[in-house]
């Protein structure tokens, strides 16, 4: 019996230092920071058609786009200084992290984030609940493994822009690129990768 | 990129660590234990219990606790009690109680969430408890902790209480009649078996915890003999396929729990293979 006492104290101490190694690791790789801004993604509804029906329902209300002439194009070819690269992971890990910055956004704030999923874009909110149509949001929907469970993550271009024109096909795959923001609207946690360029 | 790079780069991620971590203890822990279900007949009882967790975690859902497992917890083992240690005396009998109480828990938990819950992606929830999803990669340290500590526990009891377990398992009349408290030891294991199938939740998913249950105690019979060279192999064996099959999924992009129980299958087949080769065709 004092055998087993010693082996389980032993397994038990393996598994402790394991499980610590990773905290560390967790704390020291991504500093917190307290600034905060908007938006409310959360998951896509499956099954669904097409990324406008995917959207509307994802996203909550954003800031109005600008309908004027796009001064500059929104594509980019090389962008560098990437914090956060989801397009190098795969689609497993790529669903994980997603999904990290959806619980604890304020870690990624001011980091840069590159991502590439599909186009999607609809129509914001008001307070009320009802539709804006006024209000136009962007998102990159990006597929987890198991293709049921889709993150929508809402970019704001740099520069304004005319919707469709100066935008990709709906559903087209696009390659995202910007700063990471996160923080609060009417008490409801939310982010949005902001100063975005976007190649197709 | 090189499969070495990107793994480099994928332990950088504190998650991955995390799903390792977690994934080798639930592997670990349903084996021990998977062995004594499948001598017992009870190789089912694993997805019996998932479902009722699956149940439960809607109802947790639906009142809105935010600590769920406590109640998942309690509940699941309610009805592995209900199922371990009175199965056998009853009208319904034990197979026949399982799959009652596995379809009915299924049926009344998808139930309740689709007409309670306020998710705005219900199927996604329900594919990713059903298939494990990447669930296991999205814990939080403190559910880390939850898990290592139960682990421990459940391998601190099997360890001490290993040859009353192997008495109950093989014979239990015989075990009563040494004086075994067989209906204790019983009641031990329904609960042990309880807390692995909600760990074990987290990993595969609701519909493939009998996987990690059956497939290492099953592999492990095609080689060996014994109880304790079943057991440790089995181990062995779990170990090693939730390590691959995580290690798999995340360089692949598949989903977790089937690419684990994918390994499973092939190590299944290659034990079957030794198993001819040393003559021991069972």
């Amino acid at each position: 019996m004092m055998k087993r006492l010693l082996l389980i104290l032993l397994a038990a101490g393996i598994l402790g230092s394991t499980a610590a190694c990773g905290k560390l690791r967790r704390e020291t790789a991504i500093p917190e920071t307290t600034e905060t801004y908007i938006t409310e993604p959360t998951a896509a509804e499956p099954g669904e058609g097409t990324a406008e029906r995917v959207s509307t329902e994802a996203f909550a209300p954003s800031e109005e786009i600008s309908k004027t002439e796009a001064p500059e194009p929104a594509v980019v070819t090389d962008p560098s200084g990437v914090d956060v690269d989801l397009t190098v992971l795969s689609s497993t890990m790529v669903y994980a992290e997603v999904l990290n910055m959806m619980t604890e956004p304020n870690a990624y704030d001011g980091k840069t984030v590159k991502m590439r999923g599909r186009f999607g874009a609809s129509y914001g909110y008001r307070p009320d609940g009802t539709i804006n149509e006024d209000v136009l949001i962007f998102a990159c929907i990006i597929a987890d493994a198991t293709a049921c469970c889709s993150q929508g993550i809402e970019f704001v271009l740099s520069g304004a822009y005319n919707f469709p024109e100066d935008y990709p096909e709906l559903d087209s795959e696009i390659t995202v690129t910007g700063t990471f923001k996160s923080g609060e609207q009417n008490g409801i946690p939310y982010f949005r990768v902001i100063n975005a360029q976007m190649t197709v | 990129m090189q499969i070495l790079e990107k793994l480099a780069l994928y332990w950088t991620y504190p998650f991955v660590r995390y799903a390792l971590a977690v994934g080798v203890l639930i592997a670990l822990c349903s084996s021990l234990l998977g062995v004594t279900l499948v001598l017992k007949r009870f190789s089912f009882i694993g997805d019996g219990l998932s479902h009722v967790a699956f149940g439960a975690m809607a109802i947790a859902g639906i009142l809105q606790v935010k600590n769920e497992m406590p109640l998942v917890m309690a509940i699941t083992i309610l009805s592995a009690v209900l199922l371990l240690r009175t199965g056998q005396h009853t009208k319904i009998k034990g197979d026949a109680a399982v799959a009652m109480i596995s379809v009915g828990a299924l049926a009344v938990g998808y139930l309740l969430m689709n007409l309670f819950s306020s998710s705005s992606n219900l199927s996604g929830d329900v594919c990713s408890t059903l298939f494990g999803s990447t669930s296991i990669l999205t814990l939080s340290a403190a559910e880390v902790w939850l898990c290592v500590g139960m682990s421990v526990l459940v391998v601190a009891i099997f360890v001490l209480f290993y040859n009353k377990i192997f008495a109950v398992t093989f014979d239990e009349d015989f075990a009563k009649a040494a004086g075994t408290n067989a209906g204790g030891y019983n009641l031990l294991i329904a609960i042990v078996v309880a807390v692995i199938i909600v760990l074990a939740m987290n990993l595969v998913g609701s519909l493939l915890i009998s996987a990690l249950v059956i497939f290492p105690a099953l592999s492990a019979m095609r080689m060996f003999k014994s109880f304790r060279s079943v057991t440790i192999c089995s181990a062995v064996l779990s170990v090693f396929c939730a390590l691959m099959g995580i290690l798999i999924s995340i360089l692949a992009g598949t989903p977790v729990g089937s690419t684990i129980v994918a390994v499973q299958i092939g190590a299944f087949g290659l034990s079957c293979l030794t198993g001819m080769v040393l003559g021991g065709i069972r």
